[in-house]
């Protein structure tokens, strides 16, 4: 700022005697100090000269409205509520050596100021220390909440990340565990089938006479003792698949097939029986085959299970198999004209090794509860009435096949629960 | 007409053999029988059956082993091979080697007659 460019607001000097050259500068003057002054009056930042007695000198608005005025006191009593000088953190010397300094200034209330340091001469031309004070407490404020913000973010993740690192660890370790078991079962199976196997091949040779001729007093005997082998090969099969299915690995046998030829091979399977046992057989299948995803395999067995309960708890008229197919699911229904079960007992039918009091000797219980694991593996329904509503007598069983099965809700802990209020209801 | 048919048993539970044996010898069938899958392969090789029935379990070279041999080698690959099973072996999952078809154990004199007598006409 020079004198010229202040003449300039105040008009040039037009000439005329000392008194009016005196006033003239006089005004030229008062005109500069306004100006600096409003200058100072109008800055945001807080202005403070320090002489090198550590005394203040000088503030502007903006300061005393900031600190409170305290011309004329010690900088660090004033500004830092201190007895004595910080001179650990103290920038002044630095400044009156020539320095321009740049530090930031906390108060215990939590404001904070950045401060520029710059050398000064004063009026008198002793050397004094001109200091801008900014007000940035907001800034700082944000920059802390973001920076603990961010700190809470990376906290977060890297506890998320832990917590995910731990289930997949937990994950494997139980697939390992799942595949461990069913190893461990299919080893012990293969061992207590083999030697029954065996044993069932050679009364099988014997009783059909391949190895010489057999009278009937040694036939009835050697049939007693291969039913009771069958017995338990289908035991041990059954107490086999119960794991199987909780392991989910029905879900791998899936796929499209179409349902019709299900239904015809499990009717082959019981035709002989019902035969012999004068049953009649009605089978009643959609023209077109309904198609779904299933295993075909454990479809057949749950059918077949069915059906040959039908037929072995029937002792005359008829057993039916009806399939309908509606929109979204495939609906079976086996129903026979035999003993019934007991109303009581209507509930217990697809729990584990439950018997009836209409059981017969040979049978384990499970036939039924595998059944329902297999239908619910493929996320379908079963339900069981006696007497068959139809006709008032011998008992009904229906289940139901989502054409498209959502298998991954049907397979695990989660069936038992889900089957006992189905019992219930 | 074919000569007396040949049938390879390859099987290790000795018992499973002697009863099979039986039941296949009441046809004109001669049954060789071998007890590892080892064994099995030397004597498809030298008494080159007309039949094999596989069992899938055995120690040492297991039957899945012994059928990937008998594609692999020319002079065996033609013959049919029925694998014996159990109920255990395949655990819900397909087998994955090529076999003509499969028997499950136990099988009854007369299913066991019935395959064997299936592939056997195939063959005339």
């Amino acid at each position: 700022m020079t004198l010229v460019s202040v003449g300039s607001m105040v008009g040039p000097f037009t000439g005329g005697n000392e008194a009016e050259w005196a006033r003239h500068l006089e005004k030229l003057l008062k005109g500069e100090r306004d100006r600096l002054m409003g200058i100072l009056d109008s800055l945001e930042e807080g202005i403070v000269i320090i002489g090198r007695d550590r005394v203040i000198r000088f503030m502007n608005p903006s300061m005393m409205r900031e600190f409170g005025d305290g011309t004329g006191k010690c900088c660090h009593q004033h500004l830092r509520d201190l007895e004595e000088p910080c001179l650990d953190s103290c920038k002044l010397p630095d400044v009156l050596r020539g320095a321009t300094e740049r530090w930031e200034y906390r108060l215990p209330d939590g404001r904070a100021y950045e401060v520029i340091g710059s050398p000064f001469a004063d009026a008198d031309q002793t050397p004094c220390v001109l200091a801008a004070f900014r007000n940035v407490t907001q800034e700082k404020q944000i920059e802390t909440e973001l920076m603990e913000l961010n700190q809470l973010k990376s906290d977060l993740l890297s506890e998320k990340t832990k917590e995910l690192e731990q289930i997949s660890k937990d994950v494997a370790k139980l697939k390992e565990e799942k595949r461990r078991i069913i190893r461990f079962l299919s080893a012990i199976t293969h061992d207590l089938r083999a030697p029954l196997s065996a044993t069932q091949s050679c009364l099988w040779a014997i009783t059909d006479g391949y190895a010489g001729p057999v009278n009937d007093e040694q036939r009835d005997l050697l049939q007693r003792s291969t039913r009771r082998i069958d017995g338990l090969l289908t035991l041990i099969a059954d107490l086999l698949d119960i794991p199987r299915m909780e392991a989910g690995q029905l879900v791998q046998e899936m796929k499209d097939l179409s349902f019709n030829e299900v239904v015809e091979r499990s009717v082959d399977s019981v035709e002989r029986l019902a035969k012999e046992k004068n049953l009649t057989l009605n089978v009643d299948l959609p023209e077109i085959s309904p198609r779904m995803c299933g295993s075909s395999r454990r479809l057949q067995q749950v059918l077949t299970n069915l059906l040959s309960n039908a037929v072995n708890y029937t002792e005359e008229g008829a057993v039916s198999v009806r399939v309908v197919d509606a929109e979204h699911e495939i609906r079976i229904e086996v129903w026979d004209s035999g003993v019934g079960i007991p109303l009581e007992e209507l509930p217990k039918v697809f729990q584990d090794f439950f018997r009836g009091s209409n059981a017969k000797s040979d049978g384990t219980g499970l036939g039924l509860s595998i059944s329902r694991r297999i239908v619910e593996a493929h996320g379908g329904k079963i339900r069981a009435e006696s007497p068959c509503p139809e006709t008032g007598r011998g008992s009904k069983f229906t289940f139901t096949l989502p054409k498209k099965a959502d298998t991954a809700t049907a397979v695990g802990p989660r069936v038992a629960s889900d089957t006992t209020r189905e019992n219930q209801a | 007409m074919r000569k007396t048919v040949k049938i390879l048993l390859i099987d290790d539970d000795v018992d499973f053999v002697k009863a099979t044996t039986k039941v296949l010898q009441s046809k004109p069938y001669e049954v060789i029988a071998a007890y590892d899958g080892k064994e099995g392969l030397e004597k498809a090789r030298s008494e080159k059956p007309d039949l094999v029935l596989l069992d899938i379990l055995m120690p040492k070279v297991d039957g899945f082993a012994v059928a990937d041999q008998f594609k692999k080698d020319q002079a065996l690959s033609k013959i049919p091979v029925l694998a014996l099973t159990s109920f255990s072996d395949s655990y819900g999952q397909p087998f994955a080697f090529e076999v003509s078809d499969f028997i499950q154990k136990p099988v009854s004199p007369k299913d066991l007659l019935a395959k064997v007598g299936k592939h056997l006409e195939r063959l005339d």
